[in-house]
């Protein structure tokens, strides 16, 4: 009897602790958010006749030695972008790979309009991804066969052409929320092994 | 001491995976009801501190807090199934650390953790007092990043030797963290035996550690 009441005096403890080290968590995470926010960002730009993709952490730290792929999307020619993702891996092929150089930079000149999947990624395995639409690489190869050089299209602020923002499962969402949904499932797996347990310990019981 | 996808070839890929199952499933037989909610926090933990990154001032490298080392004091060999959920959430979730890389991952941290807690174990036995304790956690945590270090090194050498020379800089940038880390670990550790020690009860043999 007195076992069964340390038991429960245990567990009470115990499920208080993860209440209190759950929200300081989340607290340390809130406080220190400049600290937490170490995402990879990767964003792409004209640089002459070439894209030039520059890499760097959101404390504004340079990717040094990130590894970059580009790859070309081979679905219809019209060198459209239809915005949709490829779910077939022969739907696309590498062009371009390499590594950014001390400032965090990769460039690489586009042969043919087509749309493009950037992925970054570090030897730390943060990884980011960006798309470039064909559409916004047109005004590359309009420049080429002009010959006269314009201006890049007016609605992104210097000469970007895309910027990534995927966050894993929850692309495009701030980091915060995948912090968030991190411990969420954290504990909803502690809540999910403590109902397992106690259900066999159940059965297990005369 | 993450390692992306793509890099490690797959023969290291399958070992990891094969050295990890094996881990978690020594961890999960020496499983008990009562170490859920230890497990809940210090994942939780585990989670958390890895997001946050130290800038070290070279090059724009920085690098984060592991606390492998207090995961591995206080769980033991469930610091596996620990360590292979954080990850498993930071992959997927903050695309932090590879998913085909996932079971290198949890071998190259959970082998700090066991030595830790094999070193916190050990150094108990030689004095039981709670500032013995501090220290004793403190050199654990340097224990378990080295260890992890060295089979990190080991791990990204398989994939070149480019990735190995890039993994002897990321362990050199830890070292300094270790400390802090090892602060951090200390502390808790000095906290956790007042005001919770069965905490820090030996799982396998049931003794408690509480002086």
């Amino acid at each position: 009897m007195k076992r069964q009441e340390d038991n429960k005096g245990l567990r009470c403890h115990g499920w208080k602790s993860l209440l209190a080290t759950s929200l300081g968590t989340v607290a340390l995470c809130l406080l220190g958010s400049p600290l937490c926010a170490h995402g990879l960002i990767a964003l792409a730009r004209f640089e002459d006749d070439a894209v030039r993709i520059e890499c760097f952490f959101s404390d504004d730290a340079p990717a040094r030695g990130a590894r970059v792929t580009v790859r070309e999307h081979t679905g219809p020619a019209d060198g459209g972008s239809s915005g949709g993702r490829k779910t077939a891996a022969e739907e696309s092929r590498a062009v371009f790979r390499g590594t950014t150089d001390e400032q965090g930079f990769f460039a690489f000149a586009p042969t043919r309009l087509a749309e493009l999947t950037v992925t970054v990624e570090d030897s730390y395995g943060h990884t980011t991804r960006l798309e470039i639409p064909a559409a916004r690489l047109r005004h590359l190869f309009e420049q080429k066969t002009v010959g006269a050089p314009e201006s890049a299209p007016s609605e992104e602020p210097e000469n970007v052409v895309a910027t990534s923002r995927d966050r894993g499962l929850l692309g495009g969402l701030p980091e915060w929320i995948g912090i968030v949904a991190g411990l969420l499932g954290i504990a909803l797996l502690t809540l999910l092994i403590s109902a397992l347990t106690r259900r066999r310990r159940g059965g297990d019981a005369p | 001491m993450h390692i992306g996808d793509g890099y490690l070839p797959i023969p290291v890929i399958i070992g990891g995976f094969a050295g990890c199952a094996a881990a978690v499933a020594v961890g999960i037989r020496r499983f008990e009801e009562r170490r859920i909610p230890d497990l809940g926090v210090v994942t939780s933990l585990f989670f958390v501190a890895s997001l946050v990154h130290i800038p070290v001032g070279v090059g724009g490298t920085s690098v984060h807090l592991l606390l492998n080392g207090l995961s591995g004091i206080v769980l033991g060999w469930l610091a596996f199934p620990s360590v292979l959920v954080g990850l498993f959430f930071q992959s997927t979730f903050l695309l932090h650390g590879g998913l085909t890389t996932l079971g290198v991952n949890t071998v190259v941290l959970g082998s700090g953790a066991l030595l830790s807690h094999f070193t916190f174990r050990g150094l108990r036995r030689l004095r039981r007092s709670n500032g013995f304790a501090a220290v004793a956690a403190f050199l654990a945590t340097f224990v378990a990043v080295f260890t992890s270090g060295i089979v990190y090194i080991l791990a990204m050498l398989s994939g070149g030797p480019e990735l190995g020379k890039l993994a002897e800089y990321v362990f050199l940038f830890h070292l300094p963290v270790a400390a802090l880390e090892a602060a951090v670990t200390a502390t808790t550790v000095s906290f956790v035996l007042r005001v919770k020690p069965e905490m820090l009860e030996d799982s396998s043999t049931g003794t408690s550690l509480s002086p």
